[in-house]
């Protein structure tokens, strides 16, 4: 494996939502135009210190998130550079249509979080989950849409959101891995980084899954199948050369998310798949249902998200 | 204050908007009279005498912003934009044809002189608001006026965007209601009863000012001496006539849209907005 400072058995997480205000701070230094709106998602969503950092170029709306979104379009519209934080299902879900008409149809430069993305929540009940964010976000013209597979991911979104033209999500995940990417790596938004090369099967993952994916495939290579990992971390706009490049070499490709299964990344991989052949596909995400409640890790292996049972899952595949 | 010969000269202007409206029904079919011409009288007087702004250099940094929050009443936006030297006329002819730059509701991609696609409500208010705090944050002089709908007032997100604006005290901005006390389907009151206006602005934090929403000397005086308190961003309401100066169609819950059926049809109602004028000029000095 080339990433040999994996430990499994002792994984380092990372909780983005407690170095997000940190980061800010630092984006904002660069760029006096960054503020930060949120729907009362500050203490939680990791801008404490951002708040006493930059007391004036902070906005809190309240549990508001169709006009913290509006507002947001507003403050981008006159020329700011606005950072929309709440937790995932709201700061998507609930202003969707503040999202499409007034941020993605302009093209305005706002950048939205998903706080606690995916089943970050696990406990929080079907309210706080968030697995359909992509699909909904997918289907609009111009948005970046994007899942940090660790730290190094996450700080280059941050600070590279802001240089796009357009309207950006990143997901704010509360535990992935920390370090996943090689060092040093090239982040670039619509560029997927490769992991590990293989052959005969492509693993294609995003945000937490990548570092699962990883953990797959070194269980899978035990057992002499060799995937390949690729950290997807932009769902849209998809790397469709590299991901041409593994349909072509590998013939097999595995997408792993920790979204529905439908509109995310398998279905942008599916997309590309069906123009050209050359390959079939596994997908693996949530299975067009409803995600159960409990401790974080647990509901993903519940969902078969964790590592082994994403082997397993790959393994029955190859037999079948 | 407006001279009596100025305020003559702007409803001269705002009549002859709502002829030019009328004829644009007539030869291109649908759109929406009924709002259109409730908010004419204060659409005119915004572009003519309210904001800053340069038809040659639409986006001149100087400009006020004006967002129609009531994305429907684009028609009478559009007339109002090309009165005061936006696009050409022919322009107005091709409402409701392909690949028109003038849709049924606003897209500032196709056309100089609009600032933000609007049509689905309950939207412009936040956005202004955000713009308004920008301008804040810069220390901008520069006002942003929002003209709003009163069926528009059920979405919740109005009330959401309201406590914003008073939370920062964003006195550069100003909304105008159009209270024609119809909506799409019926009477407001009918549909959900959102009046009173005045008292919940107030309780939301606003400076609130009521007018007569086709009296020129009200709508210039309101939109002129705003803000009408530090801190305190600015709502007018406006009470206005649902289809104003066409008779038969005045406040009547089946002209919000209207295709005129024939030509005699909107002739008809031609004439009848030029007899309006005549009454409304004669109101004015009394």
């Amino acid at each position: 494996m080339e990433n040999d400072t994996l430990d499994f058995d002792n994984p380092q997480w990372v909780d983005f939502t407690k170095i997000f205000g940190d980061l800010l701070i630092e984006v904002a230094k660069t760029d006096d135009r960054v503020v930060f709106v949120g729907a009362d998602s500050y203490r939680g969503g990791g801008a404490i210190s951002y708040r006493k950092a930059f007391p004036d170029r902070f906005i809190e709306l309240g549990v508001a998130e169709q006009n913290a979104c509006g507002h947001a379009a507003g403050l981008a519209f006159a020329g700011k550079k606005p950072f929309f934080s709440a937790i995932a299902n709201f700061s998507t879900g609930r202003c969707f249509e503040q999202i499409r008409n007034d941020i993605a149809r302009t093209g305005l430069n706002v950048v939205i979080l998903g706080r606690a993305a995916g089943i970050s929540y696990g406990t929080a009940g079907p309210t706080h989950h968030s697995i359909d964010d992509f699909a909904v976000l997918r289907a609009l013209p111009g948005m970046t849409i994007a899942d940090p597979a660790d730290y190094s991911d996450f700080k280059n979104m941050l600070f590279g959101a802001i240089k796009l033209a357009g309207p950006v999500y990143i997901r704010k995940h509360k535990q992935v891995i920390k370090k996943i990417n090689p060092d040093p790596y090239s982040f670039k938004f619509g560029k997927g980084v490769i992991l590990k090369q293989g052959s005969g099967l492509a693993i294609i993952a995003c945000g937490t899954m990548v570092y699962q994916s990883y953990w797959a495939a070194y269980i899978l290579k035990k057992k002499g199948i060799d995937a390949a990992v690729v950290n997807m971390h932009t769902i849209k706009p998809l790397d469709t050369e590299l991901l041409g490049n593994f349909i072509e070499s590998s013939g097999r490709i595995v997408t792993v998310e920790e979204h529905t299964i439908i509109n995310g990344l398998g279905s942008a991989v599916s997309d590309e798949i069906a123009k050209k052949g050359g390959a079939i596909q596994l997908k693996i995400g949530f299975n067009d249902e409803w995600p159960t409640d409990g401790p974080y890790l647990e509901v993903l292996d519940w969902h078969g998200l964790t590592g082994p049972k994403i082997a397993e899952r790959i393994e029955q595949w190859m037999k079948g | 204050m407006l001279s009596d010969k100025e305020t003559i000269d702007l409803l001269e202007k705002s009549y002859n908007n709502r002829i030019t409206l009328l004829n644009v029904l007539k030869k291109c079919g649908d759109a929406h009279l009924g709002g259109a011409s409730s908010a004419m009288d204060i659409l005119t007087v915004l572009y003519n005498k309210i904001l800053k702004h340069d038809p040659a250099n639409p986006k001149w940094e100087g400009r006020d912003i004006f967002i129609l929050s009531a994305g429907h009443k684009a028609v009478a936006l559009y007339v109002v934009l090309q009165s005061v030297g936006y696009f050409e006329k022919e322009i107005l002819w091709t409402y409701n044809a392909l690949n028109t730059k003038i849709p049924m509701h606003p897209d500032e991609k196709l056309l100089s002189g609009i600032e933000f696609p609007t049509g689905s409500l309950g939207h412009g208010l936040s956005v202004a608001a955000g713009i308004a705090n920008a301008y804040r944050m810069d220390k901008k002089d520069n006002r942003v006026i929002a003209l709003l709908g009163d069926g528009e007032a059920a979405e919740g997100a109005v009330w959401e965007a309201a406590l914003g604006a008073a939370k920062y005290g964003l006195d550069n901005l100003t909304i105008i209601i159009d209270v024609n006390g119809l909506q799409s389907e019926n009477y407001t009151s009918d549909i959900l009863p959102v009046a009173p206006f005045e008292p919940k602005y107030l309780s939301f934090g606003w400076a609130v000012r009521t007018i007569d929403g086709h009296d020129i000397k009200q709508i210039y005086n309101a939109l002129s001496e705003a803000p009408y308190e530090p801190k305190k961003p600015t709502c007018i309401i406006a009470n206005t006539v649902k289809a104003k100066g066409v008779d038969f169609a005045e406040n009547s819950p089946e002209y919000h849209h209207w295709a005129p059926p024939s030509d005699k049809m909107a002739d008809d109602a031609i004439e009848c907005m030029k007899k309006c004028y005549v009454m409304e000029v004669d109101k004015i000095g009394k």
